[in-house]
C-alpha cells in the first residue's frame, strides 16, 4: 500500500495525489496555523529552549549508555514481578510477544498506541496466529478499521473528515452512524467498551522507561492506556531501547515539554507510572502477568553513530511534522514510512532501511522549520543531509547531483559552464531577464514561476571595473557573493557595495571564491562540499577583512552550521573553517549592528517612499542564522513595514528541491504570495537571492502585484540623498 | 496572598483549564456529601454505554478511609445511591461516580497525584462516568519537580502512580475536542481546607 518505496517517479506520482486531495490540504492548513498560534500559548511561561537543551544533553548521554541502563532496568523490574526481554530485530519482537500470548492462552488483545509496534508490524504479526487485536486509541482504531497507517504520530487520523469516520464506522456497527463527532466518539466508546472487558492481554508502549526504579511512563488522553493496562490479565509494554532514561527526573522533564510541543497541551490527561506487575483480581496470585519487550532494531547501530545519534533522541511529539511546509501540503501517508515528519525520513533510513527511505530522503526543502522546535533539540535536517551524502555513497549517485558535484570540486570549469549556460538560454528568454520557455523536459511542474536569465555580465566580471571605487574606507570587508547574485542578480551586490561604502568601508572581493557548496551538499556529494569550503577558506584567507558579508541567506547559513562539521576531522582546515565562520555575517545584521543604519540614513518628508512593504523572512535567516530583529528595523527605518502573518514559513524555494519536487514547491510558492499579497503591500523584501528568485518568479506569473527586492536594492533606493551630499 | 495560597490558585486555574470542575470543601466528609449528592442527582441521566444502566445508582468508593464510610453508607441511604468499595471490574459499562483521595497536586498543570496500586482503585477512577478526587490542598505543590520525592518512594516496590489532568479527551478526529473517550466524563476536583467552612 505504501507508495513512498517504488521509484521516485512512482513517489512524485502518488505526491500529485495527495496535492489534489481538497481536505487533506485544508485540514493541514489550518492545523499548521492554528499549531504556531497554540505552542506558543504553551510556552508563555516556559524558557522551552532552555529546557529543550536540557533534555537534548540528558537524552544524549542516556543513549550513551542503553545496555547499562536497559541491565539496571531490568534487575529492578524483575525484582517487581516483570519479565523484561530485549528483542533485536522487529521479527524478534514480534515472535516474544506471540509466545507470551500463546503461554498465557491469550486470544483477543486490546492495544494502547505505540509507535514502536508499528514499527515492528506487531498487529500482522499477531494476527497471522489468529489472535484478534484491536486498537483503542480512537485514531488508531479508526485507521486500523480502514486498514491504514496513520498520517501522524499524534494525530494518526488528522487525514479523514468525520464523513469519512462515519462511514467506516458504520461498516463496523452495521447501522448507519451520523457524521456527528461527538456521537462518532460516544460509538467508540460504547462499541470498545466490550473490548476492554473481555480482552486477555493489553498491549501498550511506553514513553519512558526509567532505570533507576524500573518505572514506565505512558502518556494519554484518552484514558485507553489506563484500561489496557489494568483489565486483562496479561500486560505487555513494548518500547524502543531509546526510550530508557536513568531517573524519574529525566522523564518529568521531558514530560514539561512533550504535549506543550505535540499539540499546545499542559499535559496530557494521563501519566501512568507503572513499577512493577500489580494487582490484578483476575489472577489467582491477585498479581498481573507482565512482560516489556524492549526493541533494539538498529538503535544500538545508531547510537555508535556520531552524524545520527541524535535521531535517537526523539520523544514522538510529532512537531517536526507540525511545522513542515512539505508535510502541511502532501500529509504522512507521503511523508514517512511508518515515522512520520522530518524524524520519519530519518528513523526509515535506520529502521527499514534505505530502499525504503531512498525516495523520502529527498523530500526535505531544508528550511529548517522541523529543527527550531523540535523537543529533544535535533538537527533534522543535517541528518537527512548525512544519510543522503551516504546513500548516494552506497548507492550512487544520480546522475545531476553527480555531474554537479564534478563540476563545483573546479571553480574555473563550473563559472565557464555557467557563462555557457547564458548562452545556451539565449533563444528562451526573449529579451527579458526571465526564462520565457524551458524544453519540455524541464518544464515539470515549473508553471507557477518564471525562471530568472543568466546575466550578460556578472558580478565577477563587473568587479574589475568597480574595485577601484571602493578602495577607501576605515573598515575592510571581504564580499562573499554566492552563485546566484554572482550571476543572476549583480545588482543586489552593487546596492550592497553603496550602502557599505556610504558607511566608511572598503571592499575586498576575492576571486578565487565559489558557490558556497549547499547545492551539492543537500544532493549528498560530500567531497564536492568539502571542495568548495576549502576553496572559500583559501580565498578569505589572506584577506585581512574583519567581516565577511553574504547577501545570500543560504550561503551564511551553510557556511555557519555545515563548514565546520564538514572539516571537523580535517587537521589543517577545522581550526580554519572557525575562524572564516566567525567573520561571516549577513547583509541585514551588518547593515543594522555594524554599520549602524537607522532612520537617519533614509528619505524622510515628501522623499519618503510610502507604499507599504511586506516582508519574507528568509528560512535560513530567521531559522539558519538566527537574525529576526535587524531586517525588521531596517524595513521600518526606511519603509511602511506592514507585518503579515507566517512571514516565517518557507517560500518553497530549497534550491536543488524546486528541481526535484516541482510540485511541491509551486504549491507552497502560491500559499506564500496568497497571503503576502492580501497584505495589500506594493513592496515584498527578502534576505536571498534564492527566495528572490522563486518570489519575483511567481510575481511575474501572476501580474507583478508586488515589487520583489532583496533588502540591499530596497534600501539603496531610499537613501536619504540630501544626507549625502551634504 | 501567601505562598500556599498562590499555588493553590494556580492550581485552581490549570485544572479548569483542562476542564477540571474545582470546588472546595473543609472537610472530607463534605466532600464525600458532595459525591454522593452528584451521584443522585446523576442517577437519572442515561449511561453512555449499553448496559450501563445497572451502574447509575452506583459511586464505587474504594479508598474511602475506615471511620468516614459508616457516614458513606448512610448518606447514600438517604439519597438512594448503592456505595461499593469493591469489585469494581463487575460494571465494566460503568459507574455513576468513583471517589479517591488524591496524594498531592501539582499546580502548573492542575495535576492531582493518585497512587493505586489497587486494581480497584483504579477501575473507580476509569469506568466511572464523573471521576470526583478530594484533594487536601495543603498537598499542592509548584511543580512535578517538587513531587519527585513523593513519587520516588511511590516506585520504590510495585505501583501504578497517575498523574491525573482532568478527563479522558480525544480530538482524534477533525481535531475536535471530545470529553470522554475511554474514561470518566467528567472530573470533580474538591479542594479540602481544613479548618474553612
Ligand atoms: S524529532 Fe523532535 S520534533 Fe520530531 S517528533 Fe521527535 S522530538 Fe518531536
Amino acid at each position: 500500500m505504501n507508495t513512498n518505496t517504488g521509484t521516485l517517479r512512482e513517489y512524485r506520482k502518488s505526491i500529485q495525489e495527495a496535492l489534489d486531495d481538497e481536505y487533506l490540504r485544508k485540514t493541514l492548513d489550518t492545523f499548521a496555523v492554528d499549531y504556531h498560534a497554540s505552542r506558543i500559548a504553551a510556552f508563555k511561561t516556559m524558557d522551552e529552549k532552555e529546557v529543550i537543551r536540557e533534555i537534548a544533553e540528558a537524552k544524549d548521554s542516556a543513549i550513551s549508555r542503553m545496555d547499562e541502563l536497559y541491565t539496571q532496568f531490568k534487575e529492578k523490574a524483575e525484582a517487581n514481578g516483570v519479565m523484561v526481554h530485549r528483542a533485536d530485530t522487529a521479527e524478534e519482537a514480534n515472535a516474544i510477544i506471540c509466545a507470551i500470548a500463546a503461554e498465557n492462552a491469550c486470544k483477543k488483545i486490546i492495544k494502547s498506541k505505540s509507535m514502536t509496534a508499528e514499527e515492528t508490524l506487531l498487529n500482522p504479526a499477531l494476527l497471522e496466529k489468529g489472535i484478534e487485536v484491536v486498537e483503542t486509541d480512537l485514531g488508531e482504531w479508526i485507521i486500523q478499521l480502514r486498514h491504514e497507517s496513520p498520517t501522524h504520530m499524534v494525530l494518526p487520523a488528522i487525514h479523514l473528515s468525520r464523513n469519512q469516520v462515519a462511514d467506516v464506522f458504520s461498516q463496523t456497527t452495521g447501522k448507519k452512524e451520523e457524521a456527528d463527532i461527538s456521537t462518532l466518539v460516544k460509538v467508540a466508546r460504547r462499541e470498545l467498551r466490550e473490548k476492554f472487558a473481555t480482552a486477555d492481554m493489553g498491549i501498550s508502549g511506553a514513553n519512558f522507561a526509567i532505570a533507576d526504579t524500573g518505572t514506565i511512563g505512558i502518556c494519554t488522553n484518552e484514558g485507553n492506556g489506563r484500561l489496557v493496562t489494568t483489565l486483562p490479565r496479561v500486560q505487555v509494554a513494548i518500547t524502543g531501547l531509546d526510550k530508557l532514561v536513568p531517573t524519574l527526573h529525566d522523564a518529568l522533564r521531558i514530560i514539561r515539554v512533550l504535549s506543550r510541543n505535540a499539540t499546545g497541551q499542559n499535559i496530557t490527561s494521563y501519566v501512568s507510572w507503572i513499577t512493577g506487575a500489580t494487582e490484578c483480581r483476575l489472577d489467582p496470585d491477585e498479581r498481573k502477568i507482565m512482560h516489556i519487550v524492549f526493541v533494539d532494531n538498529g538503535r544500538t547501530q545508531l547510537a555508535a553513530d556520531p552524524a545520527c545519534k541524535d535521531a535517537l533522541h526523539c520523544v514522538r511529539c510529532g512537531a517536526c511534522a507540525n511545522v513542515c511546509p512539505v508535510y502541511r501540503l502532501v500529509g504522512g501517508h507521503k511523508m514517512g514510512y511508518i515515522y512520520i515528519g522530518a524524524i520519519g525520513l530519518i528513523l526509515t533510513y535506520f529502521f527499514h532501511g534505505a530502499d525504503k527511505a531512498k525516495n523520502l530522503i529527498l523530500n526535505c526543502i531544508n528550511c529548517g522549520a522541523c529543527k527550531e522546535v523540535c523537543a529533544a533539540g535535533i538537527d533534522l535536517p543535517a541528518i537527512i543531509q548525512e544519510i543522503r551524502c551516504r546513500l548516494n555513497e552506497s548507492q550512487g549517485s544520480p546522475l545531476p547531483a553527480k555531474l554537479l558535484g564534478m563540476v563545483l570540486k573546479d571553480r574555473k570549469r563550473f563559472h565557464t559552464l555557467l557563462k555557457f549556460a547564458k548562452w545556451v538560454q539565449k533563444p528562451v528568454t526573449a529579451g527579458t531577464p526571465f526564462v520565457r520557455h524551458l524544453p519540455s523536459i524541464f518544464d515539470v511542474g515549473q508553471n507557477s514561476r518564471a525562471l530568472p536569465a543568466i546575466v550578460d555580465d556578472a558580478f565577477r566580471d563587473r568587479w574589475p571595473y568597480l574595485c577601484h571605487e571602493y578602495t577607501e574606507g576605515s573598515r575592510l570587508v571581504g564580499l562573499f557573493a554566492g552563485c546566484a547574485l554572482d550571476f543572476l542578480y549583480p545588482e543586489q551586490l552593487e546596492a550592497a557595495l553603496t550602502l557599505m561604502h556610504r558607511k566608511d568601508c572598503r571592499i575586498v572581493f576575492p576571486f578565487e571564491q565559489s558557490c558556497c557548496g549547499l547545492p551539492v551538499q543537500m544532493m549528498g556529494q560530500r567531497t564536492a562540499a568539502v571542495a568548495t569550503a576549502k576553496a572559500n577558506i583559501d580565498a578569505f584567507e589572506n584577506t585581512g577583512c574583519e567581516y565577511v558579508v553574504t547577501l545570500c541567506a543560504s550561503c551564511g547559513s551553510h557556511i555557519k552550521h555545515t563548514y565546520p562539521l564538514l572539516l571537523a576531522d580535517d587537521p589543517e582546515y577545522s581550526a580554519k573553517a572557525e575562524s572564516f565562520v566567525g567573520r561571516i555575517k549577513d547583509f541585514s545584521s551588518f547593515a543594522v549592528d555594524v554599520l549602524d543604519y537607522g532612520e537617519k540614513d533614509f528619505a524622510v518628508g515628501d522623499d519618503k517612499i510610502r507604499d507599504g512593504v511586506c516582508y519574507h523572512c528568509a528560512c535560513h535567516l530567521c531559522r539558519g542564522l538566527g537574525v529576526t530583529q535587524q531586517p525588521r528595523a531596517l524595513m521600518r527605518a526606511a519603509g511602511d513595514y506592514q507585518q503579515t502573518a507566517e512571514e516565517d514559513t518557507c517560500c518553497g524555494f530549497g534550491g536543488t528541491y524546486s528541481v526535484e519536487f516541482p510540485e511541491i514547491s509551486s504549491q507552497i510558492l502560491i500559499k506564500k504570495l496568497d497571503r503576502l499579497e492580501a497584505s495589500g503591500a506594493r513592496y515584498l523584501v527578502t534576505d536571498c537571492p534564492g527566495c528572490v528568485m522563486q518570489l519575483r518568479g511567481g510575481e511575474e506569473k501572476r501580474g507583478r502585484k508586488l515589487v520583489v527586492q532583496h533588502m540591499a536594492e530596497f534600501l539603496v533606493a531610499r537613501l536619504n540623498t540630501k544626507q549625502a551630499k551634504e | 496572598m501567601n505562598n500556599t495560597e498562590h499555588v493553590v490558585d494556580i492550581f485552581t486555574q490549570n485544572a479548569r483549564a483542562a476542564s477540571s470542575t474545582v470546588v472546595t470543601a473543609g472537610s472530607l466528609r463534605e466532600a464525600v456529601d458532595y459525591a454522593v449528592r452528584l451521584c443522585a442527582d446523576n442517577a437519572g441521566i442515561p449511561p453512555s454505554v449499553p448496559g450501563g444502566e445497572e451502574g447509575r445508582d452506583i459511586l464505587a468508593a474504594p479508598d474511602m478511609p475506615a471511620d468516614l464510610w459508616p457516614h458513606l453508607v448512610e448518606a447514600g441511604k438517604a439519597k438512594g445511591v448503592r456505595v461499593i468499595d469493591k469489585n469494581v471490574r463487575e460494571h465494566p459499562n460503568g459507574v455513576c461516580v468513583g471517589f479517591s483521595v488524591g496524594d498531592m497536586g501539582i499546580a502548573n498543570t492542575g495535576t492531582v497525584i493518585l497512587r493505586c496500586y489497587k486494581e480497584d482503585t483504579r477501575l473507580a477512577s476509569m469506568l466511572a462516568e464523573t471521576h470526583v478526587i478530594a484533594l487536601p490542598a495543603s498537598t499542592i505543590v509548584a511543580t512535578s519537580y517538587d513531587a519527585e520525592d513523593f513519587l520516588q518512594q511511590a516506585m520504590a516496590g510495585p505501583m501504578y502512580t497517575a498523574f491525573i489532568s482532568g478527563c479522558s479527551r480525544t480530538s482524534d478526529i477533525e481535531r475536535v475536542l471530545t470529553l470522554g473517550v475511554h474514561g470518566p466524563l467528567s472530573l470533580h476536583i474538591i479542594l479540602i481546607q481544613e479548618g474553612q467552612a
